[in-house]
Protein backbone atom coordinates (compact mmCIF):
# COMPACT_ATOMS: atom_id res chain seq x y z
CA UNK A 1 0.00 0.00 0.00
CA UNK A 2 2.92 2.31 0.72
CA UNK A 3 4.26 1.90 -2.81
CA UNK A 4 0.75 2.62 -4.16
CA UNK A 5 0.70 5.92 -2.22
CA UNK A 6 4.20 6.78 -3.47
CA UNK A 7 3.15 6.05 -7.05
CA UNK A 8 0.04 8.24 -6.65
CA UNK A 9 2.23 11.04 -5.25
CA UNK A 10 4.65 10.97 -8.17
CA UNK A 11 1.81 10.69 -10.65
CA UNK A 12 0.28 13.85 -9.15
CA UNK A 13 3.65 15.62 -9.24
CA UNK A 14 4.20 14.75 -12.91
CA UNK A 15 0.66 15.55 -14.14
CA UNK A 16 0.08 18.70 -12.05
CA UNK A 17 3.65 19.94 -12.51
CA UNK A 18 3.48 19.21 -16.21
CA UNK A 19 0.21 21.08 -16.64
CA UNK A 20 1.36 24.11 -14.61
CA UNK A 21 4.71 24.06 -16.40
CA UNK A 22 3.16 23.98 -19.87
CA UNK A 23 0.70 26.79 -19.09
CA UNK A 24 3.49 28.90 -17.52
CA UNK A 25 5.79 28.23 -20.48
CA UNK A 26 3.04 29.23 -22.93
CA UNK A 27 2.38 32.40 -20.90
CA UNK A 28 6.08 33.33 -20.87
CA UNK A 29 6.60 32.67 -24.57
CA UNK A 30 3.45 34.59 -25.53
CA UNK A 31 1.58 31.58 -26.94
CA UNK A 32 -1.14 32.40 -24.42
CA UNK A 33 -1.47 36.11 -24.98
CA UNK A 34 -1.53 38.55 -22.07
CA UNK A 35 -1.66 41.64 -24.25
CA UNK A 36 -4.21 44.27 -23.17
CA UNK A 37 -4.58 42.56 -19.79
CA UNK A 38 -4.66 45.95 -18.09
CA UNK A 39 -6.70 47.68 -20.81
CA UNK A 40 -10.47 47.94 -20.75
CA UNK A 41 -12.95 48.75 -23.50
CA UNK A 42 -14.24 52.31 -23.26
CA UNK A 43 -16.90 54.04 -25.38
CA UNK A 44 -15.36 55.91 -28.33
CA UNK A 45 -17.82 57.51 -30.79
CA UNK A 46 -14.99 58.21 -33.27
CA UNK A 47 -14.22 54.52 -33.65
CA UNK A 48 -16.48 52.57 -36.04
CA UNK A 49 -16.75 49.81 -33.46
CA UNK A 50 -17.90 52.45 -30.86
CA UNK A 51 -15.24 51.17 -28.43
CA UNK A 52 -11.49 51.49 -28.04
CA UNK A 53 -8.93 50.23 -25.53
CA UNK A 54 -7.66 52.35 -22.68
CA UNK A 55 -5.63 51.62 -19.51
CA UNK A 56 -8.00 50.52 -16.76
CA UNK A 57 -7.45 51.31 -13.08
CA UNK A 58 -10.06 48.69 -12.17
CA UNK A 59 -8.05 45.94 -13.83
CA UNK A 60 -4.76 47.15 -12.30
CA UNK A 61 -6.15 47.11 -8.74
CA UNK A 62 -7.72 43.68 -9.32
CA UNK A 63 -4.36 42.35 -10.51
CA UNK A 64 -2.64 43.68 -7.37
CA UNK A 65 -5.28 42.23 -4.99
CA UNK A 66 -5.31 38.89 -6.84
CA UNK A 67 -1.54 38.47 -6.77
CA UNK A 68 -1.34 39.55 -3.12
CA UNK A 69 -4.10 37.16 -1.98
CA UNK A 70 -2.76 34.24 -4.04
CA UNK A 71 0.81 34.72 -2.77
CA UNK A 72 -0.38 35.14 0.83
CA UNK A 73 -2.40 31.93 0.58
CA UNK A 74 0.41 29.94 -1.04
CA UNK A 75 2.94 31.10 1.56
CA UNK A 76 0.57 30.12 4.38
CA UNK A 77 0.17 26.62 2.90
CA UNK A 78 3.93 26.21 2.38
CA UNK A 79 4.54 27.44 5.95
CA UNK A 80 2.12 24.92 7.47
CA UNK A 81 1.20 22.17 4.99
CA UNK A 82 -1.09 20.25 7.37
CA UNK A 83 -4.41 22.02 6.89
CA UNK A 84 -5.94 24.68 4.68
CA UNK A 85 -4.98 28.05 6.20
CA UNK A 86 -7.53 30.44 7.66
CA UNK A 87 -7.85 33.61 5.62
CA UNK A 88 -8.52 36.86 7.52
CA UNK A 89 -12.06 38.18 6.91
CA UNK A 90 -10.55 41.54 5.98
CA UNK A 91 -8.58 39.98 3.14
CA UNK A 92 -11.60 38.11 1.76
CA UNK A 93 -13.70 41.30 1.98
CA UNK A 94 -10.98 43.33 0.28
CA UNK A 95 -10.76 40.80 -2.54
CA UNK A 96 -14.54 40.76 -2.93
CA UNK A 97 -14.60 44.58 -2.99
CA UNK A 98 -11.83 44.66 -5.57
CA UNK A 99 -13.70 42.25 -7.83
CA UNK A 100 -16.90 44.28 -7.38
CA UNK A 101 -15.09 47.49 -8.40
CA UNK A 102 -13.70 45.77 -11.50
CA UNK A 103 -17.13 44.44 -12.49
CA UNK A 104 -18.88 47.74 -11.84
CA UNK A 105 -16.32 49.59 -13.98
CA UNK A 106 -16.65 47.09 -16.77
CA UNK A 107 -20.45 47.17 -16.67
CA UNK A 108 -20.41 50.98 -16.72
CA UNK A 109 -18.04 51.15 -19.69
CA UNK A 110 -19.74 48.49 -21.78
CA UNK A 111 -23.39 48.93 -20.91
CA UNK A 112 -23.82 52.68 -20.28
CA UNK A 113 -23.88 53.66 -24.02
CA UNK A 114 -26.61 51.08 -24.65
CA UNK A 115 -28.60 52.28 -21.64
CA UNK A 116 -28.27 55.91 -22.77
CA UNK A 117 -29.53 54.98 -26.24
CA UNK A 118 -32.43 53.06 -24.76
CA UNK A 119 -33.42 55.93 -22.46
CA UNK B 1 -2.80 12.10 -41.96
CA UNK B 2 -6.49 11.53 -42.84
CA UNK B 3 -9.22 11.25 -40.23
CA UNK B 4 -9.67 7.47 -40.53
CA UNK B 5 -5.96 6.75 -40.02
CA UNK B 6 -5.93 9.11 -37.06
CA UNK B 7 -8.95 7.40 -35.49
CA UNK B 8 -7.37 3.97 -36.06
CA UNK B 9 -4.18 5.16 -34.35
CA UNK B 10 -6.15 6.48 -31.38
CA UNK B 11 -8.11 3.22 -31.07
CA UNK B 12 -4.84 1.24 -31.17
CA UNK B 13 -3.33 3.49 -28.49
CA UNK B 14 -6.40 3.09 -26.28
CA UNK B 15 -6.39 -0.70 -26.74
CA UNK B 16 -2.66 -0.85 -25.91
CA UNK B 17 -3.17 1.24 -22.76
CA UNK B 18 -6.09 -0.92 -21.62
CA UNK B 19 -4.15 -4.14 -22.31
CA UNK B 20 -1.16 -2.80 -20.36
CA UNK B 21 -3.39 -1.92 -17.38
CA UNK B 22 -5.06 -5.35 -17.43
CA UNK B 23 -1.66 -7.12 -17.58
CA UNK B 24 -0.23 -5.07 -14.69
CA UNK B 25 -3.39 -5.64 -12.62
CA UNK B 26 -3.31 -9.39 -13.29
CA UNK B 27 0.39 -9.64 -12.39
CA UNK B 28 -0.17 -7.82 -9.12
CA UNK B 29 -3.20 -9.97 -8.30
CA UNK B 30 -1.28 -13.17 -9.04
CA UNK B 31 2.17 -12.50 -7.60
CA UNK B 32 1.67 -10.38 -4.47
CA UNK B 33 1.27 -11.78 -0.98
CA UNK B 34 -1.77 -11.39 1.28
CA UNK B 35 -5.42 -12.41 1.24
CA UNK B 36 -7.65 -12.21 -1.84
CA UNK B 37 -9.28 -8.88 -0.92
CA UNK B 38 -5.94 -7.14 -0.29
CA UNK B 39 -4.57 -8.39 -3.61
CA UNK B 40 -7.72 -7.30 -5.44
CA UNK B 41 -7.51 -3.83 -3.86
CA UNK B 42 -3.86 -3.52 -4.90
CA UNK B 43 -4.55 -4.69 -8.46
CA UNK B 44 -7.47 -2.26 -8.90
CA UNK B 45 -5.48 0.58 -7.27
CA UNK B 46 -2.47 0.13 -9.54
CA UNK B 47 -4.66 -0.38 -12.60
CA UNK B 48 -6.61 2.83 -12.00
CA UNK B 49 -3.45 4.80 -11.22
CA UNK B 50 -1.79 3.70 -14.45
CA UNK B 51 -4.94 4.34 -16.49
CA UNK B 52 -5.39 7.86 -15.06
CA UNK B 53 -1.70 8.57 -15.62
CA UNK B 54 -1.89 7.49 -19.26
CA UNK B 55 -5.01 9.60 -19.88
CA UNK B 56 -3.39 12.62 -18.18
CA UNK B 57 -0.16 12.13 -20.11
CA UNK B 58 -2.02 11.96 -23.43
CA UNK B 59 -3.78 15.26 -22.65
CA UNK B 60 -0.50 16.87 -21.53
CA UNK B 61 1.26 15.77 -24.74
CA UNK B 62 -1.61 17.06 -26.88
CA UNK B 63 -1.46 20.44 -25.06
CA UNK B 64 2.34 20.61 -25.40
CA UNK B 65 2.24 19.78 -29.11
CA UNK B 66 -0.52 22.35 -29.73
CA UNK B 67 -3.19 19.85 -30.82
CA UNK B 68 -5.23 21.05 -27.84
CA UNK B 69 -5.05 24.78 -28.42
CA UNK B 70 -4.75 26.97 -25.29
CA UNK B 71 -3.80 30.16 -27.12
CA UNK B 72 -7.20 31.77 -26.42
CA UNK B 73 -7.36 30.57 -22.80
CA UNK B 74 -7.23 34.12 -21.44
CA UNK B 75 -8.78 35.99 -24.36
CA UNK B 76 -11.97 38.00 -24.38
CA UNK B 77 -14.31 38.22 -27.36
CA UNK B 78 -12.98 41.73 -27.98
CA UNK B 79 -9.50 40.31 -28.60
CA UNK B 80 -7.45 41.34 -25.54
CA UNK B 81 -6.62 39.29 -22.47
CA UNK B 82 -9.35 38.95 -19.86
CA UNK B 83 -8.58 39.92 -16.26
CA UNK B 84 -11.46 37.80 -14.94
CA UNK B 85 -10.12 34.71 -16.68
CA UNK B 86 -6.59 35.46 -15.48
CA UNK B 87 -7.60 35.76 -11.82
CA UNK B 88 -9.68 32.56 -12.04
CA UNK B 89 -6.65 30.74 -13.48
CA UNK B 90 -4.40 32.04 -10.68
CA UNK B 91 -6.81 31.02 -7.90
CA UNK B 92 -7.46 27.61 -9.48
CA UNK B 93 -3.72 26.97 -9.63
CA UNK B 94 -3.15 28.12 -6.05
CA UNK B 95 -6.01 26.10 -4.54
CA UNK B 96 -5.23 22.94 -6.53
CA UNK B 97 -1.53 23.14 -5.64
CA UNK B 98 -2.42 23.66 -1.96
CA UNK B 99 -4.85 20.75 -2.07
CA UNK B 100 -2.23 18.46 -3.58
CA UNK B 101 0.39 19.50 -0.99
CA UNK B 102 -2.03 18.88 1.88
CA UNK B 103 -3.09 15.46 0.58
CA UNK B 104 0.55 14.47 -0.01
CA UNK B 105 1.53 15.58 3.51
CA UNK B 106 -1.35 14.11 5.49
CA UNK B 107 -2.20 11.13 3.30
CA UNK B 108 -5.92 11.75 3.68
CA UNK B 109 -8.65 13.96 2.27
CA UNK B 110 -8.36 17.33 4.06
CA UNK B 111 -11.31 19.24 5.51
CA UNK B 112 -12.15 22.16 3.23
CA UNK B 113 -12.84 25.34 5.24
CA UNK B 114 -15.48 27.87 4.12
CA UNK B 115 -12.73 30.41 3.30
CA UNK B 116 -11.52 28.28 0.40
CA UNK B 117 -15.02 27.91 -0.97
CA UNK B 118 -15.61 31.65 -0.55
CA UNK B 119 -12.37 32.46 -2.36
CA UNK B 120 -13.16 30.18 -5.29
CA UNK B 121 -16.79 31.34 -5.26
CA UNK B 122 -15.83 35.01 -5.51
CA UNK B 123 -13.35 34.27 -8.27
CA UNK B 124 -15.70 32.10 -10.34
CA UNK B 125 -18.66 34.48 -9.84
CA UNK B 126 -16.56 37.37 -11.10
CA UNK B 127 -15.68 35.36 -14.19
CA UNK B 128 -19.34 34.46 -14.82
CA UNK B 129 -20.63 38.02 -14.31
CA UNK B 130 -17.81 39.43 -16.44
CA UNK B 131 -18.71 37.03 -19.22
CA UNK B 132 -22.35 38.13 -18.96
CA UNK B 133 -21.41 41.81 -19.19
CA UNK B 134 -19.11 41.10 -22.12
CA UNK B 135 -21.86 39.20 -23.94
CA UNK B 136 -24.38 42.01 -23.34
CA UNK B 137 -22.19 44.75 -24.73
CA UNK B 138 -19.67 42.96 -26.93
CA UNK B 139 -17.53 45.33 -28.91
CA UNK B 140 -16.48 43.82 -32.25
CA UNK B 141 -13.18 41.97 -32.34
CA UNK B 142 -10.29 44.39 -32.79
CA UNK B 143 -7.34 43.35 -34.88
CA UNK B 144 -4.37 45.10 -33.31
CA UNK B 145 -4.95 47.02 -30.12
CA UNK B 146 -6.58 50.33 -31.00
CA UNK B 147 -6.70 49.70 -34.72
CA UNK B 148 -10.10 50.73 -36.00
CA UNK B 149 -12.46 47.97 -36.98
CA UNK B 150 -14.00 47.90 -40.42
CA UNK B 151 -17.72 47.88 -41.09
CA UNK B 152 -17.49 44.11 -41.68
CA UNK B 153 -16.69 43.70 -38.00
CA UNK B 154 -19.86 45.41 -36.83
CA UNK B 155 -22.64 43.25 -35.41
CA UNK B 156 -25.70 42.99 -37.63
Amino acid sequence: MRSLAALAYWEGVILLGGFFGIVLWKLLTGRISLSQLLEGDVPDPTNPSKYSSAPSAGRAQLLVFTMFTALYYLLQVLHNPKAFPKLPDVLVSALGGSQAVYLAGKAYDLLSPKLKNTL
Amino acid sequence: MDTETKQNRQVKLLNSATAFVVVVGAMIALFTKGDHMARLKLAIGYGLLILIFLFGLMILLEIASGKIDLSLLLSETSGGASMSRFQLLIFTFVISLSFFLLVAQSGQFPAIPPEVLTLLGISASTYAVSKGIQASGVPPKKRNGNEKATTEDQPQ
